[in-house]
């Protein structure tokens, strides 16, 4: 099958988007209970983020597979041709990196010799270096590295 | 070679003689234009089979090896008067070419030089040491402590010290000596929001809820200790609190009052089973099967005994809640054996002896 189809993402997305919106509203039930306040993810919050995530990231690996290759892929060899505006947005998100990068160390420093920092801080920012990396990757691999879609035979020896 | 083709005749323009008859590979021609002058030319190559016939192709190119004047000071259909001075450049063609911009190294090393700046100045800077120290536990307390305006209460020595031994013997348990807590188990009290809020974290200490146990044993100045103390300890500035406080919004008579009708039991015990009971066998007793069973509609609780028993000593995954008053454990047991089923109220002297 040549093709990168979008309906599997798609039903992934809102089947996490419901997931995540379910651990949401469970938290939100035991914060009543608890008297408003809301401590730690509960054991059921944390099933449910889990097979959101699961959902999310096939949903994300599917739409980029569809941003890289298009839906339907043609055999042959594509060369990538970056545009102008490529280097810089890449410039950009390193330097954005190498912030974030910086900042991670100075944070963990605090963290080690000045007093804790929040596992969510150190979170947040580890989070969106990974995620700025991830662009980068991304980016490269859309932009500077050839492809090639290869043609199998219908009937070909392999059984599968 | 094509069998049928004798030779291959290079012509240009309207040559009569060929610059080159080829009959065998390689097919190369060299053809150097600067015997051409500048301008339209067409190179014809004509192929002659062996039968005879001949086949012609045509292909128009121009030859530039002379360049044009370039004139800097005039532009064309201006207008121009009196004296106009312009200068008239005219290129090489033949002087190599000069690299153009900075070089692909330059580049790279020029960006490298960049992020590692940007890395060090993000690493080291006093401004990202700011916003770090906004992002540490002590700087989110601060924000914390903002919205209630309570940091300045004064901090009773004796109640902190006092609340330094209740802490230890009824708390690190689980906070831990530190306060740090288990993540994602026992939350930790360093800037934590219930500790902040005095009405919250008396509440918490008193019903229990989240997962944790009431302490409803404590006295109104045993309470005002622990207060002080994890208000004021592992990095918190939240202020004092006095045991009059205390007393104040635990409603004047330390622990609630009795409820003098059997309604006033139920809803104490509905209150008890909520905060106590409910995160494992549901608000509405339904359990969730199998591991937690459900409650409405369940025979074994028509025995008051087994009933007060497994709440005072629990089993399998249920845990003992033997720190519930005999008061609390009469409610709870009244409310799930009355609300929840059709089973008669239990009285306190039943919980006390058993107990």
């Amino acid at each position: 099958m040549y093709r990168n189809d979008a309906t599997g993402p798609f039903f992934a997305l809102l089947l996490a988007a419901a997931l995540y919106l379910s651990a949401y509203l469970d938290g939100r039930r035991i914060a009543a209970m608890g008297g408003g306040y809301e401590d730690a993810l509960t054991v059921g919050q944390i099933g449910l983020i889990t097979f959101a995530t699961l959902f999310l990231i096939y949903a994300l690996i599917g739409f980029f597979s569809i941003w890289l290759e298009g839906e339907e892929l043609r055999p042959g060899r594509h060369l990538p041709s970056p545009g102008a505006a490529v280097p810089l947005v890449a410039v950009l998100l390193a330097v954005i990196e190498a912030a974030l990068g910086g900042f991670f160390v100075r944070l963990m420093l605090h963290h080690l010799t000045v007093e804790p920092v929040s596992a969510a801080a150190q979170g947040a920012v580890f989070g969106a270096m990974m995620l700025v990396g991830a662009v980068l990757l991304a980016i490269y691999k859309k932009y500077y590295l050839g492809d090639e879609v290869l043609v199998e035979e219908e009937h070909s020896e392999v059984p599968w | 070679m094509n069998p049928k083709v004798e030779r291959i005749e290079v012509y240009v323009d309207e040559g009569k003689e060929p610059i080159r008859v080829l009959t065998e590979p390689p097919f190369e021609v060299e053809l150097d234009t600067r015997t051409l002058p500048d301008g339209a030319h067409r190179l014809r190559i004509v192929t002659v089979f062996k039968d005879g016939s001949r086949e012609e192709r045509e292909i128009p190119f121009e030859v530039d090896n002379l360049p044009d004047a370039f004139v800097d000071g005039i532009d064309e259909g201006q207008r121009v008067r009196g004296k106009v001075r312009f200068n008239v450049r005219v290129g090489d063609y033949e002087k190599p070419k000069e690299a153009a911009g900075v070089s692909a190294w330059l580049y790279v090393l020029s960006t490298v030089l960049v992020l590692i700046l940007v890395w060090v100045f993000f690493a080291v800077s006093p401004t990202a040491e700011k916003v770090a120290a906004q992002m540490a536990v002590g700087g989110a307390k601060a924000e914390v402590e903002a919205p209630g305006g309570e940091g300045g209460a004064p901090v009773n020595e004796a109640l902190f010290n006092q609340g330094k031994e209740l802490y230890a013997a009824n708390c690190a348990s689980c906070h831990q000596a530190d306060g740090k807590g288990l993540p994602g188990v026992f939350p930790g009290l360093a800037g934590s929001q219930v500790v902040a809020d005095v009405k919250a974290a008396l509440e918490r200490i008193t019903k229990g809820g989240n997962g944790m146990p009431a302490f409803n044993q404590l006295s109104p100045e045993e309470l005002a200790a622990i207060l002080t103390y994890i208000r004021n300890d592992f990095g918190n500035h939240f202020g004092g609190v006095s045991v009059d406080e205390v007393q104040k919004l635990l409603g004047g008579g330390g622990q609630a009052a009795a409820p003098a009708a059997d309604e006033g039991l139920l809803a104490e015990g509905e209150q008890v089973y909520l905060q106590n009971c409910a995160s494992c066998h549901q608000p509405d007793g339904s359990g969730m099967a199998p591991m937690f069973p459900a409650l409405k509609g369940n025979a074994n609780l028509k025995d008051a005994k087994f009933v007060i028993e497994r709440i005072l000593k629990g089993k399998g995954a249920m845990p003992s809640f033997a720190q519930l008053s005999d008061r609390q454990i009469a409610a709870v047991a009244s409310f799930v054996r009355a609300k929840l089923n059709d089973f008669g109220p239990v009285s306190e002297d039943e919980v006390k002896s058993l107990r």
